[in-house]
């Protein structure tokens, strides 16, 4: 059976029943059927090729990881325990759209939960999967649908032993278990508990179902999702509404200033500010602890910090012209194709195209946070709305200075990720608080601590040389890249230095690399460039960069030419490429004829990131001077879609986060201070700004991709129509016109 | 001691807090009513707004002490008897939310302008909900979900 390459940021990772084993969970007997799936842990030794049939995990499993489970009860509720968290991509949904499509249920009806460690047999047993990449429904294809297929053999196995009848004439229906010819049909929980006494069916069996081709009920179609009625009154839980009895509340003052620590502490008004409990100085910064957020607040005022060891030197200026000095010499190679210095010698005209972009926040809604009680018998409990529960167990026990065993993390809803919380920061913080006071803590960080402590998408210079013939085709491209690295910052210390980077910084090139556009002599070079600014992924990583210098900079080059900027890339591209057919997608809907429609200016740039193509076409008026952007028009080729109104959703997203971006967004440094610290100082696209959006899919595909890779190709759209509206080139971001 | 009526409820809550305290925390720690939620503390980002006598204001900035004698509403107590409200049914219908965490805010928004405005206009739409910030841009759906109301007001 074919798995899939899924790219999950950047990795390929090969996903089949063959590396997997569905686990009925023992401990859950007595309550109903628990199915999951297990994968071995990378260092385990080999276990028995056969294990389908008579897996269960049990203590001694110590290598055996489950992924997710389905849990449903006597009382014929269906719950379903995620890997990933829910932070609005709409993962529970899809997730609940897979199972329920092989238990002939309604997803609406099936509850779930984020796991952490907490819930199944033994915590280091659960191997939570980071959320991100827009991998899960890629990866939950075959793995979830195949412990759903094993619930139902195992249920209608129990139904049909009790009423002597042959299997194959019982099914499940509208999440009952029926008998058409005795005209049975009883709630699938009425057999649950007897299911889970049963051996699970052979692997074979399994994989049979999984293969054999059938309309889908719910799969392909716009499910309602099943977040949404929490989320309209209010009872949705956010790691800010974490409630633990008798837990304290704290919040946290960072360093404004770069690489900043505290050096003299003046609590003395904030120790008397009403309410008050403790002032406790980290590494990270230094926090009050209160009876109520209100007064952690009001007492985090009212504190006074020395910042030692700033570098009042640093500016964006001074980045920007380290990063540019650092451009003016060959980088590491991240790719070498042909020979593109010769090319560049040998052609016709040279061209230079030379970029600035800022830091950008990731200014998710709900501020970071952290549940944290540190036991005095040594047990750690942490809620959070975590992206890497994994990585927040392993943070939290280290800070706490306990065995890895020793901490639970649950996971909660998240108002917003995009990247930042795979980071946990907040949680070592919390944990630091709450061993100092000996109580819980809700740690909640105000907004201007959440601006100036972000590890923000990075700044980024590049040059782009590229060599032409006389009929204006590219024959050499060298693209040199100037930025942090993230893999450099990937870890929860103190953010004071990054770690070491051993080659290239593979998040700093993507989307720079492996282009499609069959350019003969393609080099790509990467300097690392370290500012203090602390940095990690947000939504569309590299590609946010290095897909607005390629699009941009390849409209300019068609334009220059004198050609119709879609003509020129479908020249370069093959007819079956998803690029092709989702530039062909969008030109079509979006009513493409050169780039002028009446008044209106349009602007096209596509980009395929995580495994999905999104090609975009961004309208515009010039009103006055001022761009007002009118209509997205996007074609996404995202392979099969579960969930098409979800993918909009993302689309949707994408655009207003893209079009924000580019308009408004920078984070700015003077004096080694970061200068933003509100959505005054910096903006999110209004409802106002906000134009009609239109979403179109490329058909084809037999497995689901990436929904979320709609970020990089809306900036480059967008610039691409100013540059024909005003004659004007966006070389630097956000965008000024002045 | 300050006094007021919450989501329509028999008696008042009585609250012992300094008067200064934002009716948000007053709300989130002192009545365990959740959804209102923190997301600026300056009203820049709505993702607090309540009603205060049938107005919709920014809870985050609100003192307790000028809520006394008054009637608050919070997302909690905008379903009656089991029912959603309108707005709320029409943010399920247009699948508005995404992470969900503004979504409180923009419905008690939407709900006021309704209230004022059955029928508003796209620039009244914009006006009245520009103090509500979406990080995952659900504007659009914002917008077709309160369409949906003034249009379902109509009896269309």
């Amino acid at each position: 059976m074919e798995g899939f390459e899924a790219s999950a940021g950047g990795t390929p990772e090969r996903i089949g029943l063959n590396r997997r084993e569905l686990v009925k969970l023992s401990a859950f007997a007595g309550l109903g059927l628990a199915i999951g799936c297990a994968s071995q842990r990378a260092s385990a030794t080999p276990e028995p090729a056969e294990r389908a049939g008579s897996a269960k995990v049990t203590s001694n499993d110590s290598n055996v990881c489950v992924s997710h489970y389905i849990q449903i009860n006597e009382n014929n509720s269906v719950k379903l325990i995620l890997p990933w968290t829910e932070a609005g991509q709409g993962i529970a949904t899809g997730v609940a759209t897979l199972v329920g499509e092989e238990l002939d249920l309604d997803p609406a009806s099936i509850t779930f939960a984020s796991a952490g460690y907490n819930d199944l047999i033994r915590e280091k047993e659960f191997d939570s999967r980071e959320t991100g990449g827009g991998a899960g429904i890629g990866q939950s294809w075959e793995f979830v649908r195949a412990s759903a297929i094993a619930a139902r053999m195992l249920l209608l196995e129990a139904a049909a032993k009790e009423w002597k009848v042959p299997v194959a004439e019982c099914a499940l229906q509208d999440g009952k278990i029926i008998h058409s010819k005795s005209a049975r049909r009883v709630p699938m929980g009425a057999f649950a508990t007897q299911a889970a006494k049963l051996d699970l069916p052979a692997k074979s069996k399994i994989e049979a179902a999984l293969a054999k081709p059938r309309p889908f009920k719910y799969v392909g179609k716009s499910v309602h999702r099943i977040d949404l009625l929490d989320k309209v009154t209010g009872t949705a839980c956010f790691g800010t509404d974490v409630k633990v009895d008798g837990m304290l509340a704290a919040t946290i003052l960072h360093s404004p200033f770069v690489g900043g620590v505290a050096g003299r502490i003046d609590d003395s008004e904030a120790r008397a500010a009403p309410g008050v409990v403790q002032i406790v100085p980290t590494a990270y910064g230094v926090a009050v602890v209160a009876d109520t957020i209100h007064n952690a607040f009001n007492a985090a005022r009212k504190l006074e910090v020395e910042w030692t060891g700033i570098n009042t030197a640093l500016s964006s200026e001074s980045i920007a012209a380290e990063q540019r000095k650092l451009l003016e010499r060959p980088g590491k190679a991240a790719q070498d194709k042909g020979d593109a210095p010769g090319a560049l010698k040998r052609g016709h005209k040279a061209s230079v195209f030379e970029y600035e972009l800022p830091y950008l926040p990731h200014a998710t809604l709900e501020p970071q946070n952290c549940t944290a009680w540190v036991k005095a018998d040594g047990e750690v409990e942490v809620w959070a709305p975590t992206q890497s529960p994994g990585n927040a167990q392993r943070v939290a026990a280290s800070v706490a200075k306990v065995p890895v065993e020793k901490v639970r993390v649950h996971v909660t809803l998240a108002g917003g990720a995009f990247g930042r919380r795979l980071r946990n920061d907040y949680v070592a913080e919390a944990v630091l608080v709450s061993a100092a006071v000996g109580k819980p803590v809700k740690l909640i960080w105000s907004r201007e601590e959440d601006f100036i402590r972000d590890y923000y998408r990075p700044a980024s210079s590049h040059r782009v040389e590229a060599s032409l013939t006389s009929k204006g085709k590219i024959t050499g491209w060298r693209h040199r890249i100037a930025c942090s690295s993230i893999t450099a910052w990937d870890n929860d210390k103190p953010p004071s230095t990054p770690g070491p980077l051993e080659g290239i910084d593979e998040w700093a090139v993507e989307g720079a690399i492996n282009q499609p556009y069959g350019i003969p002599n393609l080099r790509t070079e990467y300097h690392q460039h370290e500012s203090g600014v602390p940095v990690t992924w947000l939504r569309g990583v590299g590609h946010s960069h290095n897909a607005f210098v390629v699009e941009t900079v390849l409209d300019e080059i068609a334009r220059g030419a004198g050609a119709d900027p879609l003509r020129y890339r479908l020249d370069l591209l093959r007819p079956e490429d998803d690029y092709f057919k989702a530039l062909q997608l969008v030109a079509a809907k979006g009513g493409w004829n050169g780039g002028r429609k009446g008044s209106l200016f349009q602007g096209i740039a596509v980009h395929e990131s995580l495994g999905s193509t999104v090609a975009q076409l961004v309208e515009i008026e010039l009103v006055k001077g001022a761009v007002q952007v009118k209509r997205v028009v996007c074609a996404v080729a995202s392979g099969l879609i579960v969930n098409p109104d979800i993918v909009r959703q993302s689309m949707e997203s994408s655009i207003v986060q893209g079009l924000g971006s580019a308009l408004h967004q920078e984070i700015t440094l003077r004096g080694g201070q970061y200068e933003q610290r509100s959505f005054f100082e910096c903006k999110l696209l209004s409802m106002a700004e906000t134009p009609k959006i239109e979403v179109h899919f490329v058909p084809g595909g037999t497995l689901p991709r990436s929904i979320d890779s709609g970020v990089p190709s809306v900036a480059p759209a967008l610039c691409n129509a100013i540059a024909l509206a005003t004659g004007k080139r966006v070389r630097k971001l956000p965008i000024d016109l002045s | 001691m300050f006094s007021f009526r919450v989501n329509g409820e028999a008696t008042d809550r009585k609250v012992d807090a300094d008067p200064a305290t934002p009716l948000l925390w007053v709300l989130r720690e002192q009545l365990g009513l959740t959804g209102a939620k923190f997301g600026c503390g300056m009203a820049q980002c709505g993702a607090c707004t309540v009603h205060l006598d049938g107005q919709a204001i920014r809870s985050c900035v609100t003192p307790l002490k000028s809520v006394a004698g008054k009637h608050v509403t919070t997302i909690e107590g905008m379903a009656r008897n089991g029912q959603l409200h309108p707005v709320q049914r029409a943010w399920i219908d247009e699948s508005v939310p995404q992470c969900g965490y503004c979504q409180p805010g923009q419905i008690m928004a939407a709900a006021a302008l309704l209230k004022a405005c059955p029928h508003p206009s796209d620039d009244d739409i914009d006006t009245a909900m520009s103090g509500n910030l979406c990080r995952c841009g659900t504007y659009p759906r914002i917008r077709a979900a309160i369409k949906r109301v003034a249009n379902g007001a109509q009896g269309g």
